[in-house]
Protein backbone atom coordinates (compact mmCIF):
# COMPACT_ATOMS: atom_id res chain seq x y z
CA UNK A 1 0.00 0.00 0.00
CA UNK A 2 1.56 3.38 -1.15
CA UNK A 3 1.79 6.31 1.80
CA UNK A 4 0.07 8.60 -0.38
CA UNK A 5 -4.14 8.08 -0.90
CA UNK A 6 -4.54 11.00 -3.64
CA UNK A 7 -1.81 12.99 -5.95
CA UNK A 8 -2.49 15.49 -8.72
CA UNK A 9 -0.05 16.05 -11.81
CA UNK A 10 0.23 19.44 -13.15
CA UNK A 11 -3.59 19.94 -13.26
CA UNK A 12 -4.96 22.83 -15.35
CA UNK A 13 -8.52 24.22 -15.69
CA UNK A 14 -9.58 27.21 -17.00
CA UNK A 15 -12.90 28.58 -17.36
CA UNK A 16 -13.49 31.03 -20.37
CA UNK A 17 -9.53 32.15 -20.36
CA UNK A 18 -9.81 32.65 -16.41
CA UNK A 19 -7.28 30.38 -14.88
CA UNK A 20 -9.15 28.43 -11.84
CA UNK A 21 -6.33 25.42 -11.09
CA UNK A 22 -2.85 26.43 -12.57
CA UNK A 23 0.17 23.35 -12.61
CA UNK A 24 -1.34 22.06 -9.61
CA UNK A 25 0.56 18.95 -8.31
CA UNK A 26 0.04 17.89 -4.48
CA UNK A 27 0.30 14.79 -2.84
CA UNK A 28 -1.76 13.70 0.47
CA UNK A 29 -0.92 11.52 2.55
CA UNK A 30 -3.10 8.47 3.77
CA UNK A 31 -4.69 8.92 6.98
CA UNK A 32 -3.71 12.45 7.36
CA UNK A 33 -5.87 16.08 7.43
CA UNK A 34 -4.95 18.09 4.25
CA UNK A 35 -6.49 21.77 4.39
CA UNK A 36 -7.05 24.18 1.38
CA UNK A 37 -7.23 27.54 2.52
CA UNK A 38 -6.46 30.57 0.26
CA UNK A 39 -8.28 34.03 -0.58
CA UNK A 40 -11.68 33.63 -2.89
CA UNK A 41 -11.13 32.94 -5.83
CA UNK A 42 -7.91 31.17 -5.11
CA UNK A 43 -9.67 27.54 -7.20
CA UNK A 44 -10.27 26.04 -4.22
CA UNK A 45 -13.68 24.59 -4.92
CA UNK A 46 -12.51 23.89 -8.39
CA UNK A 47 -9.52 22.05 -7.56
CA UNK A 48 -12.06 19.94 -5.14
CA UNK A 49 -14.34 19.37 -8.15
CA UNK A 50 -11.72 18.05 -10.17
CA UNK A 51 -11.12 15.43 -7.22
CA UNK A 52 -14.50 14.57 -6.91
CA UNK A 53 -14.79 13.94 -10.56
CA UNK A 54 -17.36 16.38 -11.57
CA UNK A 55 -15.25 18.86 -13.45
CA UNK A 56 -12.84 17.52 -16.17
CA UNK A 57 -8.98 19.06 -15.64
CA UNK A 58 -7.74 20.46 -18.86
CA UNK A 59 -4.25 18.70 -18.69
CA UNK A 60 -2.52 16.82 -15.67
CA UNK A 61 -3.87 13.66 -13.44
CA UNK A 62 -5.22 12.77 -10.91
CA UNK A 63 -4.27 9.56 -8.82
CA UNK A 64 -6.04 7.90 -6.18
CA UNK A 65 -4.28 5.15 -4.39
CA UNK A 66 -1.97 5.27 -7.28
CA UNK A 67 -4.13 4.91 -10.28
CA UNK A 68 -5.57 6.98 -12.98
CA UNK A 69 -9.02 8.46 -12.14
CA UNK A 70 -8.82 11.51 -14.08
CA UNK A 71 -11.29 10.05 -16.94
CA UNK A 72 -13.24 8.48 -14.05
CA UNK A 73 -16.81 10.26 -13.40
CA UNK A 74 -18.18 11.28 -10.18
CA UNK A 75 -20.29 8.63 -9.23
CA UNK A 76 -17.68 5.83 -10.10
CA UNK A 77 -15.46 8.02 -7.85
CA UNK A 78 -17.60 7.48 -5.12
CA UNK A 79 -17.32 3.80 -5.49
CA UNK A 80 -13.84 3.46 -5.31
CA UNK A 81 -14.15 5.63 -1.99
CA UNK A 82 -14.16 9.19 -2.18
CA UNK A 83 -17.02 10.74 -0.71
CA UNK A 84 -17.68 14.80 -0.65
CA UNK A 85 -19.84 17.53 0.63
CA UNK A 86 -20.97 20.70 -0.91
CA UNK A 87 -20.09 23.82 -0.24
CA UNK A 88 -23.87 24.75 -1.24
CA UNK A 89 -25.61 22.04 0.01
CA UNK A 90 -27.49 19.76 -2.15
CA UNK A 91 -30.18 18.25 -0.95
CA UNK A 92 -33.32 16.56 -1.71
CA UNK A 93 -36.36 18.99 -0.46
CA UNK A 94 -38.61 16.32 0.28
CA UNK A 95 -36.70 14.04 1.98
CA UNK A 96 -35.97 13.31 5.72
CA UNK A 97 -32.54 13.65 7.06
CA UNK A 98 -32.81 9.62 7.79
CA UNK A 99 -33.43 9.27 3.85
CA UNK A 100 -30.75 11.51 2.64
CA UNK A 101 -28.33 9.19 4.62
CA UNK A 102 -29.66 5.77 3.21
CA UNK A 103 -29.28 7.19 0.06
CA UNK A 104 -26.16 6.71 0.67
CA UNK A 105 -25.84 3.70 3.05
CA UNK A 106 -27.59 1.72 0.04
CA UNK A 107 -25.85 2.49 -2.03
CA UNK A 108 -22.79 1.53 -0.55
CA UNK A 109 -24.53 -1.91 0.23
CA UNK A 110 -25.59 -2.40 -3.04
CA UNK A 111 -29.11 -2.67 -2.68
CA UNK A 112 -30.26 1.04 -4.37
CA UNK A 113 -31.56 -1.40 -7.05
CA UNK A 114 -34.05 -3.51 -5.20
CA UNK A 115 -37.35 -2.77 -5.75
CA UNK A 116 -39.56 -4.77 -3.87
CA UNK A 117 -38.22 -3.95 -0.25
CA UNK A 118 -38.88 -0.78 2.00
CA UNK A 119 -36.12 1.69 2.29
CA UNK A 120 -37.03 2.13 5.67
CA UNK A 121 -37.38 -0.96 7.16
CA UNK A 122 -35.95 -1.75 10.80
CA UNK A 123 -32.69 -3.03 10.22
CA UNK A 124 -28.89 -2.72 9.66
CA UNK A 125 -29.41 0.29 6.88
CA UNK A 126 -31.75 2.00 9.15
CA UNK A 127 -29.20 1.23 11.99
CA UNK A 128 -25.90 2.40 10.14
CA UNK A 129 -27.86 5.80 8.54
CA UNK A 130 -28.81 6.75 12.33
CA UNK A 131 -25.54 5.95 13.35
CA UNK A 132 -23.81 8.46 11.04
CA UNK A 133 -26.52 10.74 12.13
CA UNK A 134 -25.35 10.56 15.38
CA UNK A 135 -21.81 11.29 14.79
CA UNK A 136 -22.84 14.42 13.56
CA UNK A 137 -25.14 15.44 16.17
CA UNK A 138 -28.26 15.05 13.82
CA UNK A 139 -29.87 11.97 15.35
CA UNK A 140 -32.82 14.01 17.16
CA UNK A 141 -33.80 15.30 13.63
CA UNK A 142 -33.69 12.43 11.66
CA UNK A 143 -37.10 12.88 10.46
CA UNK A 144 -36.54 16.74 9.70
CA UNK A 145 -36.56 17.51 5.89
CA UNK A 146 -33.94 20.03 4.64
CA UNK A 147 -36.48 22.87 5.27
CA UNK A 148 -36.86 22.48 8.82
CA UNK A 149 -33.44 22.59 9.26
CA UNK A 150 -31.29 24.98 10.59
CA UNK A 151 -28.44 26.09 7.49
CA UNK A 152 -25.74 25.07 9.96
CA UNK A 153 -27.77 21.43 10.56
CA UNK A 154 -27.59 21.25 7.01
CA UNK A 155 -23.75 21.30 6.62
CA UNK A 156 -23.76 18.40 9.42
CA UNK A 157 -26.15 16.51 7.37
CA UNK A 158 -23.93 16.78 4.15
CA UNK A 159 -21.52 14.98 6.25
CA UNK A 160 -23.55 12.56 7.41
CA UNK A 161 -24.29 11.65 3.94
CA UNK A 162 -20.56 11.66 3.14
CA UNK A 163 -19.62 9.21 5.89
CA UNK A 164 -22.88 7.17 4.64
CA UNK A 165 -20.47 6.38 2.11
CA UNK A 166 -18.27 4.72 3.97
CA UNK A 167 -15.07 6.76 2.64
CA UNK A 168 -11.85 6.09 2.33
CA UNK A 169 -11.00 9.95 1.83
CA UNK A 170 -13.45 12.42 2.09
CA UNK A 171 -13.50 15.87 0.39
CA UNK A 172 -15.13 18.64 2.60
CA UNK A 173 -16.07 21.86 1.08
CA UNK A 174 -16.28 24.53 3.88
CA UNK A 175 -17.86 22.08 6.29
CA UNK A 176 -18.36 24.49 9.37
CA UNK A 177 -19.37 27.71 6.69
CA UNK A 178 -22.60 28.78 9.40
CA UNK A 179 -22.49 25.97 11.84
CA UNK A 180 -23.17 27.07 15.44
CA UNK A 181 -20.45 27.24 17.83
CA UNK A 182 -20.74 24.36 19.91
CA UNK A 183 -21.68 22.60 16.77
CA UNK A 184 -18.66 23.65 15.46
CA UNK A 185 -16.51 22.52 18.15
CA UNK A 186 -17.73 19.17 17.74
CA UNK A 187 -17.49 18.69 14.14
CA UNK A 188 -14.06 19.56 14.71
CA UNK A 189 -13.60 16.86 16.99
CA UNK A 190 -15.75 14.36 15.00
CA UNK A 191 -12.81 15.59 12.14
CA UNK A 192 -9.88 15.03 14.25
CA UNK A 193 -11.14 11.06 15.15
CA UNK A 194 -10.83 10.71 11.25
CA UNK A 195 -6.99 10.77 11.55
CA UNK A 196 -5.10 7.71 10.89
CA UNK A 197 -8.02 5.86 9.04
CA UNK A 198 -10.10 7.98 6.86
CA UNK A 199 -8.23 10.59 4.82
CA UNK A 200 -9.47 14.09 4.67
CA UNK A 201 -9.33 17.06 2.20
CA UNK A 202 -10.63 19.97 4.18
CA UNK A 203 -11.36 23.56 2.72
CA UNK A 204 -11.93 26.19 5.67
CA UNK A 205 -12.11 29.62 6.26
CA UNK A 206 -11.78 29.17 9.78
CA UNK A 207 -8.30 29.40 10.23
CA UNK A 208 -8.36 28.25 14.04
CA UNK A 209 -10.23 25.12 12.74
CA UNK A 210 -7.27 25.01 9.94
CA UNK A 211 -4.76 24.57 12.30
CA UNK A 212 -6.32 22.98 15.21
CA UNK A 213 -6.93 20.13 12.68
CA UNK A 214 -4.63 20.09 9.85
CA UNK A 215 -1.70 18.02 9.70
CA UNK A 216 -0.73 19.98 6.20
CA UNK A 217 -1.70 22.98 5.05
CA UNK A 218 -1.65 24.13 0.99
CA UNK A 219 -2.07 27.22 0.11
CA UNK A 220 -3.60 28.26 -3.40
CA UNK A 221 -3.05 31.84 -4.79
CA UNK A 222 -4.60 32.79 -8.24
CA UNK A 223 -5.43 29.44 -8.95
CA UNK A 224 -1.59 28.31 -8.21
CA UNK A 225 -0.21 26.43 -5.02
CA UNK A 226 1.89 28.74 -3.70
CA UNK A 227 3.21 26.76 -0.27
CA UNK A 228 2.56 23.13 1.16
CA UNK A 229 4.06 22.04 4.91
CA UNK A 230 3.19 21.72 8.28
CA UNK A 231 1.19 24.24 9.80
CA UNK A 232 3.89 26.17 11.54
CA UNK A 233 5.49 26.64 8.52
CA UNK A 234 2.72 28.14 6.37
CA UNK A 235 1.90 30.17 9.17
CA UNK A 236 5.49 31.61 8.98
CA UNK A 237 5.75 31.62 5.47
CA UNK A 238 6.49 34.74 3.58
CA UNK A 239 4.78 34.36 -0.05
CA UNK A 240 1.44 33.24 2.20
CA UNK A 241 1.26 36.06 4.16
CA UNK A 242 1.58 38.33 0.95
CA UNK A 243 -1.28 36.39 -0.71
CA UNK A 244 -3.02 37.07 2.16
CA UNK A 245 -2.08 40.53 2.89
CA UNK A 246 -2.99 41.19 -1.26
CA UNK A 247 -6.32 40.73 -0.96
CA UNK A 248 -7.45 40.95 2.69
CA UNK A 249 -10.78 40.77 1.81
CA UNK A 250 -11.41 36.95 2.74
CA UNK A 251 -8.75 36.94 5.40
CA UNK B 1 -45.56 15.00 -4.36
CA UNK B 2 -46.75 12.24 -1.38
CA UNK B 3 -46.07 8.71 -1.14
CA UNK B 4 -48.96 7.88 1.03
CA UNK B 5 -51.54 5.53 0.27
CA UNK B 6 -54.92 6.97 1.71
CA UNK B 7 -57.04 4.09 3.19
CA UNK B 8 -60.19 6.51 3.00
CA UNK B 9 -59.18 6.81 -1.18
CA UNK B 10 -59.12 3.09 -1.37
CA UNK B 11 -62.22 2.60 0.91
CA UNK B 12 -63.78 4.96 -1.65
CA UNK B 13 -62.34 3.33 -5.06
CA UNK B 14 -63.31 0.18 -3.66
CA UNK B 15 -67.06 1.52 -3.54
CA UNK B 16 -66.79 2.89 -6.87
CA UNK B 17 -65.74 -0.15 -8.55
CA UNK B 18 -68.64 -2.46 -6.50
CA UNK B 19 -70.98 -0.10 -8.22
CA UNK B 20 -70.65 -1.57 -11.65
CA UNK B 21 -71.00 -4.85 -10.48
CA UNK B 22 -73.87 -4.60 -8.86
CA UNK B 23 -75.77 -2.81 -12.17
CA UNK B 24 -74.98 -5.66 -13.92
CA UNK B 25 -75.94 -8.30 -10.77
CA UNK B 26 -79.18 -7.17 -9.63
CA UNK B 27 -80.34 -4.99 -12.48
CA UNK B 28 -78.74 -6.96 -15.83
CA UNK B 29 -77.44 -3.71 -16.28
CA UNK B 30 -74.00 -4.34 -18.55
CA UNK B 31 -73.23 -0.88 -20.05
CA UNK B 32 -71.70 0.52 -16.93
CA UNK B 33 -69.10 -2.56 -16.66
CA UNK B 34 -68.56 -2.52 -19.91
CA UNK B 35 -66.87 1.00 -19.85
CA UNK B 36 -65.55 0.56 -16.34
CA UNK B 37 -63.31 -2.03 -17.53
CA UNK B 38 -61.85 0.21 -19.88
CA UNK B 39 -61.42 2.83 -17.51
CA UNK B 40 -60.02 0.71 -15.01
CA UNK B 41 -57.23 -0.60 -17.20
CA UNK B 42 -56.44 2.86 -18.48
CA UNK B 43 -56.22 3.93 -14.52
CA UNK B 44 -53.42 1.12 -14.13
CA UNK B 45 -51.78 2.43 -17.19
CA UNK B 46 -52.29 6.42 -15.87
CA UNK B 47 -50.58 4.78 -12.17
CA UNK B 48 -47.58 3.42 -14.33
CA UNK B 49 -47.11 6.96 -16.03
CA UNK B 50 -47.43 8.86 -13.03
CA UNK B 51 -44.28 6.66 -12.00
CA UNK B 52 -41.98 7.95 -13.77
CA UNK B 53 -43.91 11.59 -14.45
CA UNK B 54 -44.55 12.30 -10.21
CA UNK B 55 -41.92 10.09 -8.66
CA UNK B 56 -39.07 10.46 -11.86
CA UNK B 57 -39.75 13.95 -13.20
CA UNK B 58 -40.00 12.13 -16.85
CA UNK B 59 -43.35 13.14 -18.72
CA UNK B 60 -43.42 10.93 -21.61
CA UNK B 61 -45.63 10.98 -24.24
CA UNK B 62 -44.47 7.72 -25.65
CA UNK B 63 -46.51 6.27 -23.19
CA UNK B 64 -48.65 5.11 -25.52
CA UNK B 65 -45.86 2.78 -27.71
CA UNK B 66 -46.17 1.06 -24.95
CA UNK B 67 -49.95 0.16 -24.54
CA UNK B 68 -49.85 -0.13 -28.40
CA UNK B 69 -47.45 -2.75 -28.15
CA UNK B 70 -49.21 -4.77 -25.81
CA UNK B 71 -52.19 -4.45 -28.42
CA UNK B 72 -50.84 -5.35 -30.77
CA UNK B 73 -49.23 -8.43 -29.77
CA UNK B 74 -52.88 -9.73 -29.24
CA UNK B 75 -53.73 -8.20 -32.41
CA UNK B 76 -50.80 -9.98 -34.59
CA UNK B 77 -51.09 -13.36 -32.51
CA UNK B 78 -55.19 -13.68 -33.79
CA UNK B 79 -53.85 -12.60 -36.82
CA UNK B 80 -51.22 -15.22 -37.76
CA UNK B 81 -52.78 -17.85 -35.36
CA UNK B 82 -55.82 -17.36 -37.97
CA UNK B 83 -53.50 -17.21 -40.88
CA UNK B 84 -51.30 -20.25 -40.30
CA UNK B 85 -54.16 -22.27 -38.07
CA UNK B 86 -51.49 -21.73 -35.05
CA UNK B 87 -53.72 -22.13 -31.58
CA UNK B 88 -50.64 -22.16 -29.39
CA UNK B 89 -50.34 -18.16 -30.26
CA UNK B 90 -53.51 -17.64 -28.71
CA UNK B 91 -51.54 -18.77 -25.67
CA UNK B 92 -52.42 -15.85 -22.34
CA UNK B 93 -49.11 -16.59 -21.03
CA UNK B 94 -46.82 -16.88 -24.79
CA UNK B 95 -48.26 -13.55 -25.30
CA UNK B 96 -48.07 -11.83 -21.77
CA UNK B 97 -44.44 -13.05 -22.05
CA UNK B 98 -44.37 -11.08 -25.17
CA UNK B 99 -45.51 -8.37 -24.21
CA UNK B 100 -43.37 -7.67 -21.43
CA UNK B 101 -40.03 -8.37 -23.06
CA UNK B 102 -41.16 -6.13 -26.35
CA UNK B 103 -42.77 -3.44 -23.86
CA UNK B 104 -39.65 -4.04 -21.80
CA UNK B 105 -37.62 -3.29 -24.49
CA UNK B 106 -39.22 -0.47 -26.48
CA UNK B 107 -39.07 1.66 -23.38
CA UNK B 108 -35.15 1.11 -22.82
CA UNK B 109 -34.71 2.04 -26.23
CA UNK B 110 -36.78 5.22 -26.08
CA UNK B 111 -35.56 5.85 -22.87
CA UNK B 112 -32.27 5.54 -23.55
CA UNK B 113 -32.62 8.50 -26.27
CA UNK B 114 -35.10 10.37 -23.94
CA UNK B 115 -32.95 10.69 -21.17
CA UNK B 116 -30.29 12.21 -22.82
CA UNK B 117 -32.68 15.49 -22.18
CA UNK B 118 -34.43 17.02 -19.24
CA UNK B 119 -38.01 18.52 -18.52
CA UNK B 120 -40.13 19.72 -22.03
CA UNK B 121 -37.23 19.05 -24.24
CA UNK B 122 -38.01 15.34 -23.04
CA UNK B 123 -41.57 15.62 -23.00
CA UNK B 124 -40.46 16.61 -27.22
CA UNK B 125 -38.13 14.10 -28.08
CA UNK B 126 -40.59 10.82 -25.83
CA UNK B 127 -43.19 12.75 -28.59
CA UNK B 128 -41.35 12.57 -31.78
CA UNK B 129 -39.86 8.86 -30.90
CA UNK B 130 -43.79 7.95 -30.20
CA UNK B 131 -45.24 8.94 -33.16
CA UNK B 132 -42.77 6.95 -34.96
CA UNK B 133 -44.19 3.93 -33.94
CA UNK B 134 -47.75 5.19 -34.24
CA UNK B 135 -46.48 5.39 -38.00
CA UNK B 136 -45.21 1.81 -38.12
CA UNK B 137 -48.50 1.15 -37.03
CA UNK B 138 -50.94 3.29 -39.21
CA UNK B 139 -48.76 1.55 -42.43
CA UNK B 140 -49.16 -2.15 -41.09
CA UNK B 141 -51.73 -3.06 -43.80
CA UNK B 142 -52.15 -6.60 -42.82
CA UNK B 143 -53.04 -5.42 -39.44
CA UNK B 144 -55.72 -3.42 -41.06
CA UNK B 145 -53.76 0.04 -41.50
CA UNK B 146 -55.14 3.26 -40.36
CA UNK B 147 -58.43 1.63 -39.68
CA UNK B 148 -57.42 -1.27 -37.14
CA UNK B 149 -59.16 -4.46 -37.29
CA UNK B 150 -61.31 -6.29 -34.87
CA UNK B 151 -59.65 -9.23 -33.51
CA UNK B 152 -60.90 -12.86 -34.82
CA UNK B 153 -59.47 -14.48 -31.10
CA UNK B 154 -58.58 -13.52 -27.60
CA UNK B 155 -55.91 -14.26 -25.39
CA UNK B 156 -56.95 -17.83 -24.14
CA UNK B 157 -55.80 -18.48 -20.46
CA UNK B 158 -56.93 -21.50 -18.53
CA UNK B 159 -60.02 -21.88 -16.54
CA UNK B 160 -60.06 -17.56 -17.23
CA UNK B 161 -62.14 -17.18 -20.56
CA UNK B 162 -61.48 -13.82 -21.69
CA UNK B 163 -64.37 -13.59 -23.86
CA UNK B 164 -66.71 -13.05 -20.38
CA UNK B 165 -67.43 -9.44 -19.90
CA UNK B 166 -67.91 -9.77 -16.21
CA UNK B 167 -64.57 -12.12 -16.42
CA UNK B 168 -62.53 -9.38 -17.63
CA UNK B 169 -63.87 -6.99 -15.27
CA UNK B 170 -62.65 -9.13 -12.13
CA UNK B 171 -59.10 -9.04 -14.07
CA UNK B 172 -59.09 -5.48 -14.74
CA UNK B 173 -59.96 -4.60 -10.96
CA UNK B 174 -56.96 -7.03 -9.96
CA UNK B 175 -54.82 -5.66 -12.43
CA UNK B 176 -55.54 -2.10 -11.13
CA UNK B 177 -55.22 -3.41 -7.49
CA UNK B 178 -52.14 -4.93 -8.64
CA UNK B 179 -50.37 -1.64 -10.24
CA UNK B 180 -51.44 0.36 -6.92
CA UNK B 181 -50.17 -2.12 -4.53
CA UNK B 182 -46.74 -2.61 -7.08
CA UNK B 183 -46.53 1.35 -7.18
CA UNK B 184 -46.74 1.67 -3.42
CA UNK B 185 -44.17 -0.65 -2.82
CA UNK B 186 -41.53 0.54 -5.64
CA UNK B 187 -42.25 3.97 -4.18
CA UNK B 188 -41.06 3.50 -0.75
CA UNK B 189 -38.44 0.73 -1.86
CA UNK B 190 -34.51 1.71 -1.81
CA UNK B 191 -34.71 1.87 -5.78
CA UNK B 192 -38.24 4.72 -5.49
CA UNK B 193 -35.84 6.51 -2.60
CA UNK B 194 -33.13 6.60 -5.52
CA UNK B 195 -35.73 7.98 -7.72
CA UNK B 196 -37.51 10.46 -6.14
CA UNK B 197 -34.46 11.85 -5.24
CA UNK B 198 -33.23 12.22 -8.67
CA UNK B 199 -35.84 14.08 -9.20
CA UNK B 200 -35.27 16.20 -6.66
CA UNK B 201 -31.72 16.54 -7.11
CA UNK B 202 -29.37 14.78 -9.49
CA UNK B 203 -26.39 16.05 -8.01
CA UNK B 204 -26.77 14.73 -4.67
CA UNK B 205 -27.72 10.83 -6.51
CA UNK B 206 -24.50 11.20 -8.16
CA UNK B 207 -22.74 12.42 -4.63
CA UNK B 208 -23.88 8.93 -3.46
CA UNK B 209 -22.13 7.00 -5.97
CA UNK B 210 -25.35 6.30 -8.43
CA UNK B 211 -25.87 7.18 -11.71
CA UNK B 212 -28.85 9.23 -11.91
CA UNK B 213 -29.66 7.80 -15.90
CA UNK B 214 -29.43 4.35 -14.77
CA UNK B 215 -32.17 4.29 -11.70
CA UNK B 216 -34.50 7.35 -14.34
CA UNK B 217 -33.91 4.43 -17.13
CA UNK B 218 -34.75 1.25 -14.80
CA UNK B 219 -37.91 3.34 -13.53
CA UNK B 220 -38.83 3.83 -17.24
CA UNK B 221 -38.90 0.42 -18.31
CA UNK B 222 -40.60 -1.10 -15.63
CA UNK B 223 -43.38 1.68 -15.88
CA UNK B 224 -43.66 0.67 -19.88
CA UNK B 225 -44.05 -2.81 -19.40
CA UNK B 226 -47.32 -2.55 -17.23
CA UNK B 227 -48.43 -0.04 -19.47
CA UNK B 228 -47.89 -3.01 -21.91
CA UNK B 229 -49.61 -5.26 -20.14
CA UNK B 230 -52.78 -2.62 -19.72
CA UNK B 231 -52.52 -2.61 -23.49
CA UNK B 232 -52.85 -6.20 -23.58
CA UNK B 233 -55.68 -6.13 -21.52
CA UNK B 234 -57.00 -3.45 -23.49
CA UNK B 235 -57.03 -5.42 -26.49
CA UNK B 236 -59.03 -8.37 -24.90
CA UNK B 237 -61.40 -5.93 -23.94
CA UNK B 238 -62.37 -3.83 -27.00
CA UNK B 239 -61.95 -6.74 -29.31
CA UNK B 240 -60.49 -4.07 -31.61
CA UNK B 241 -56.87 -2.74 -31.87
CA UNK B 242 -56.24 0.36 -34.03
CA UNK B 243 -53.43 2.55 -34.37
CA UNK B 244 -54.96 5.49 -32.14
CA UNK B 245 -53.96 4.10 -29.22
CA UNK B 246 -50.57 4.98 -30.39
CA UNK B 247 -51.02 8.20 -31.02
CA UNK B 248 -49.83 10.78 -28.65
CA UNK B 249 -52.74 12.00 -27.61
CA UNK B 250 -53.55 8.45 -25.48
CA UNK B 251 -50.42 9.51 -23.43
CA UNK B 252 -51.53 13.11 -23.06
CA UNK B 253 -55.03 11.80 -22.16
CA UNK B 254 -53.55 9.96 -19.35
CA UNK B 255 -50.97 13.13 -18.34
CA UNK B 256 -54.26 15.58 -18.39
CA UNK B 257 -55.79 12.68 -15.87
CA UNK B 258 -52.95 12.55 -13.48
CA UNK B 259 -52.55 16.28 -13.43
CA UNK B 260 -56.35 16.03 -12.51
CA UNK B 261 -56.06 14.00 -9.74
CA UNK B 262 -52.37 14.84 -8.36
CA UNK B 263 -49.41 14.73 -9.88
CA UNK B 264 -47.15 12.54 -7.75
CA UNK B 265 -49.34 10.89 -5.42
CA UNK B 266 -50.17 7.06 -5.09
CA UNK B 267 -54.03 7.21 -6.21
CA UNK B 268 -54.88 11.16 -8.04
CA UNK B 269 -53.89 9.12 -11.58
CA UNK B 270 -56.97 6.33 -10.73
CA UNK B 271 -59.35 9.03 -9.59
CA UNK B 272 -58.29 11.03 -12.29
CA UNK B 273 -58.92 8.78 -15.04
CA UNK B 274 -61.98 7.80 -13.58
CA UNK B 275 -63.23 11.50 -13.42
CA UNK B 276 -61.79 12.05 -16.70
CA UNK B 277 -63.10 9.29 -18.91
CA UNK B 278 -66.54 9.45 -16.99
CA UNK B 279 -66.90 12.71 -18.32
CA UNK B 280 -65.79 11.90 -21.80
CA UNK B 281 -68.51 9.45 -21.52
CA UNK B 282 -71.40 11.64 -20.31
CA UNK B 283 -70.57 14.36 -22.20
CA UNK B 284 -69.66 13.34 -25.26
CA UNK B 285 -73.05 11.57 -25.76
CA UNK B 286 -75.10 14.38 -24.56
CA UNK B 287 -73.15 17.52 -25.95
CA UNK B 288 -71.34 17.82 -29.34
CA UNK B 289 -69.12 20.38 -28.41
CA UNK B 290 -68.04 18.16 -25.06
CA UNK B 291 -64.31 18.95 -25.43
CA UNK B 292 -64.91 22.24 -24.70
CA UNK B 293 -67.13 21.85 -20.99
CA UNK B 294 -64.15 19.24 -20.78
CA UNK B 295 -61.37 22.52 -21.03
CA UNK B 296 -63.59 24.45 -18.99
CA UNK B 297 -63.07 21.78 -16.45
CA UNK B 298 -59.13 22.00 -16.93
CA UNK B 299 -58.54 25.81 -16.40
CA UNK B 300 -60.95 25.01 -13.26
CA UNK B 301 -58.59 22.31 -12.01
CA UNK B 302 -55.55 24.61 -12.74
CA UNK B 303 -57.23 27.70 -11.05
CA UNK B 304 -58.00 26.20 -7.79
CA UNK B 305 -56.22 22.65 -7.26
CA UNK B 306 -52.71 23.53 -9.17
CA UNK B 307 -51.64 20.49 -7.34
CA UNK B 308 -54.82 18.34 -8.43
CA UNK B 309 -58.24 17.56 -7.17
CA UNK B 310 -56.79 14.99 -3.95
CA UNK B 311 -54.84 18.78 -2.66
CA UNK B 312 -58.79 20.30 -3.11
CA UNK B 313 -60.03 17.45 -0.55
CA UNK B 314 -57.02 17.63 1.69
CA UNK B 315 -57.65 21.17 2.26
CA UNK B 316 -61.66 20.67 2.97
CA UNK B 317 -60.62 18.43 5.35
CA UNK B 318 -58.11 20.39 6.66
CA UNK B 319 -60.00 23.26 7.49
CA UNK B 320 -62.63 21.29 9.13
CA UNK B 321 -60.46 20.02 11.56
Amino acid sequence: MPEIALETRHLDKSFGGVDATRDVTLAVERGSIHALVGPNGAGKTTLLHQLAGTVTPDRGAVLFEGEDITRLGAAARVRRGIARTFQITALCNQLTALEHVLLAVQRKRGVSFKLWSRALAPGDDVERALACLDRVGLRGRAGQVPDELSYGEQRQLELAIALGCEPSLLLLDEPLAGVGHAEARMLIELVRTFRGGLTTILIEHDMEAVFALADTVSVLHEGRLIASGHPDAIAADAAVREAYLGDDSDA
Amino acid sequence: MSTRLSPIGLVVLGILVLVPAIDAVAFGNYYLMSVGTRILIMAAAAVSLNLIMGYGNMPSLAHSVFLGVGAYVVGACSYYSRATGAPWLLDGFLQLGLVLVLSAGAAAVIGAICLRTRGVYFLMTSLALGQVFYVLAAGAYQFGGDDGMALDFRSRFPVVDLANMPTRYVIAVLFLAAVIYGSKRLVDSPFGLALRATRMNPRRVLAVGNEPSRVSLLAFVVSGAVAGVAGFLLANQTDFISPSILHWTTAGDLMIAIAIGGLGTMLGPVYGTIALLTAEEVLSSTFTYWQFAFGLLIVAVARFAPSGAGELLRRVRLRRA
